[in-house]
């Protein structure tokens, strides 16, 4: 920091050439990175989806048949839309929850904020693969809430509707991805300066009117920041629905998956990049509504 | 320490000034250790007993068929660590070998019909298995698996078997049924569980609806298996990834009714459940024998063979047969249950029953791969 702040008169004395090699020398390991990381793979993963398959091989002929076979079979397109609409509800429900929450925690006090925040980043602690499970414990025949309600006489047999179907699939997720959710709204709420709320109120505005027309847009970047945090993931989601969506939570990727164990692997990349073109729509779209530099500096 | 000095003259001769005395006898200590050291490495130690092997064994097995006394006790001697990965369809093991090779698996543990599809498409390496010392424990049935012949050489190494047969929580599911037809009452609704095994569970739905080859189905007997399994879909509850998954749930009574093989029955009862019943569907059934191949190109090849021999040790197949009571193919094996008074168990599991391996319809790999996983998704999505 010092270092930039005392080199800020060398770039006005005119060594744009130098600051600017030693700029693209601080990026070089992120782009690196990035390149192999992601450009490289996500090229050949481009590559693969307009290669044919025969006899289980990869071979050096090129077809667009892969995404004329995944957008031709209205049950895979089926698929993918259930995918969205279940990415829908778990953003909704997400962003329904965090956002009175993440409110409430601006609220209270500072050390109570700390003490909630430690508590809203706690599941973090233990892999994804056991809270997952955790909820199956909670969720099933044999279940807490089960083995509550039959303790409280509330029911005689045990329910089953609870676990190995969507609703189950839309519950775990939500509980994965509220802490982002909120984590995201949070920080939009904490830079929010509240004299603004007084000084609509002070020219008459009801509470509802303050909050509709002065912190929803102020905070629209952290809404913006928790449905990007939730939705694409969500498109991505496999070990949710897998391990407590049962026969009905097949969702987008658990197809890819089977397609590339059939060997097919353009079509497994060429359903990959569908979804990823959908992302990239969104994304637009979103950029027309919000600026996604605050989007991402919230 | 390799000059066969020890520590204590060592240090005291770096501790202090060296007498002529210290001199002398250190150097007749450090020569008496030279001219002892050819003649001490001749010696038969237990380390040297040992092969010289280094690297890691990655292993791509079953999915809870991971034995850890035997991978423990494997290290010990050999400082060769074997990495367990486990899979739980025969097309995710076939996807990963075919995509990361010998540079990632030394090891993969294949079914039946599928071994002759990795070498068709050249993933796997014959083995010169006939010149093993283990060879000859093995059941006669299985010293010459037809289908596995490369030459003089074998393509897996074989290692378990079953039938897989329709079992059922008697408490729950009435009557004594015979058929696959059990499957689709109403009444199980929700209460069947089946391994995540789409291949299989379209060539199951094969055999209940008639096909004589479930694992090379037309279109059209692909069709009808495809209707069967829609009929199926509302009783069943979930898929299962691991054999241990499906007995609690066997064993808790979420699940009535299941397709495994013989080894469920005694792991229900083990996990606590109550004796499960079985029967073989009138329209027919599918069944296994397995085997470990060796990945083309393994990285750690000599390790991986060493892993393979020592895993066959009679104790070990022994161990591994109580804690799944499927069938194994060593006869070593079994002879060390009987010895050891488990030869009712041994026997209740078909283990002295190898003729019957080879007299089943197998799992195998379709031509029409693809065509299974349609269908199965179809139903599904």
């Amino acid at each position: 920091m010092q270092e930039r702040m005392t080199d800020a008169p060398a770039h006005q004395g005119g060594t744009h050439g130098a600051a600017g090699r030693r700029d693209i020398g601080y990026l070089l390991p992120i782009t690196a990175l990035d390149l192999f990381l992601f450009v490289l793979p996500m090229s050949i993963m481009a590559v693969v989806s307009f290669l044919q398959v025969r006899e289980f091989e990869l071979t050096r002929q090129f077809t667009i048949g892969n995404y004329l076979f995944f957008l031709g079979h209205w049950v895979y397109l089926r698929v993918l839309l259930k995918t969205v609409i279940i990415a829908v509800i778990v953003t909704g429900l997400c962003l329904f929850l965090a956002y009175p929450f993440a409110y409430f925690l601006t609220q209270i006090s500072p050390r109570w904020q700390r003490t909630t925040l430690a508590l809203v980043i706690l599941p973090f602690w233990t892999s994804y693969l056991l809270r997952v499970y955790a909820w199956m414990t909670i969720l099933g025949e044999r279940g807490l809430i089960n083995k509550g309600l039959l303790l409280l006489g509330v029911l005689r047999e045990p329910v089953r509707f609870l676990l190995y179907n969507n609703a189950a699939v839309i519950i775990v997720s939500v509980y994965l991805y509220l802490p982002y959710s909120a984590l995201a709204i949070y920080t939009a709420l904490e830079r929010f300066d509240r004299s603004l709320v007084r000084a609509a109120m002070d020219l008459g505005a009801a509470p509802a009117q303050a909050f509709r027309h002065v912190v929803l847009p102020l905070t629209l970047p952290g809404i913006m920041a928790s449905f990007i945090f939730v939705f694409i993931p969500m498109l991505g989601e496999f070990v949710t629905p897998t391990l407590v969506g049962g026969t009905d939570g097949i969702l987008i990727v658990n197809i890819v998956v089977s397609q590339m164990r059939a060997l097919r692997f353009g079509t497994g990349a060429a359903m990959t990049f569908v979804i990823a073109g959908l992302v990239l729509v969104l994304l637009l779209a979103l950029r027309r509504v919000v600026n996604l530099e605050r989007v991402f500096g919230a | 320490m390799d000059d066969g000095m020890d520590d204590g003259k060592a240090s005291h001769l770096r501790r202090g000034p060296l007498t002529r005395r210290d001199f002398l006898k250190t150097s007749a200590a450090v020569g008496l250790g030279v001219a002892a050291a050819p003649w001490l490495s001749r010696l038969p130690s237990r380390a040297a007993a040992e092969p010289k092997l280094s690297g890691t064994v990655d292993f791509l097995g079953w999915g809870g068929h991971k034995d850890d006394p035997e991978i423990k006790d494997f290290f010990d001697r050999t400082g060769v660590k074997v990495n367990f990965i486990g899979f739980a369809e025969n097309t995710d093991a076939l996807t990963k070998v075919k995509l990361e090779g010998g540079k990632k698996y030394d090891i993969v543990a294949i079914d039946a019909l599928w071994v002759p599809k990795y070498h068709e498409l050249n993933l796997i390496e014959p083995i010169d298995f006939k010149s093993w010392p283990i060879y000859k424990d093995l059941f006669d049935e299985f010293k010459d698996i037809k289908v596995w012949r490369a030459g003089d050489k074998t393509l897996s190494v074989p290692w378990g078997w079953s039938p897989l047969p329709v079992w059922y929580n008697p408490k729950y599911v009435t009557g004594s049924p015979t058929s696959w037809e059990v499957l689709f009452d109403k009444k199980y609704a929700k209460r069947v569980a089946l391994e995540r095994q789409p291949v299989d569970m379209i060539a199951y739905m094969g055999v209940a609806t008639g096909a004589k080859q479930p694992y090379a189905m037309t279109k059209s007997e692909i069709a009808q298996a495809k209707d069967a399994l829609k009929r199926l879909k509302p009783n069943i509850l979930k898929f299962i990834d691991d054999t241990g998954d499906l007995a609690k749930a066997m064993a808790d009574e979420s699940v009535w009714i299941t397709v495994e093989n013989v080894g469920i029955g005694g792991r229900v009862k083990a996990a606590g459940g109550i004796e499960l019943k079985s029967f073989f569907p009138k329209e027919g059934y599918i069944g296994y024998y397995d085997g470990d191949s060796l990945v083309k190109g393994a990285a750690d090849r000599e390790a991986a063979i060493a892993w393979m021999q020592d895993k066959a040790q009679a104790k070990w197949v022994a161990m591994n047969f109580l804690r799944t009571y499927r069938p194994l193919v060593w006869k070593s094996g079994y002879d060390l249950l009987v010895k050891e008074g488990k030869g009712d168990l041994a026997k209740a599991a078909m283990y002295d029953r190898p003729d019957l391996a080879m007299k089943m319809i197998v799992k195998g790999a379709p031509p029409n791969l693809g065509d299974y996983v349609d269908a199965f998704n179809e139903v599904m999505s």
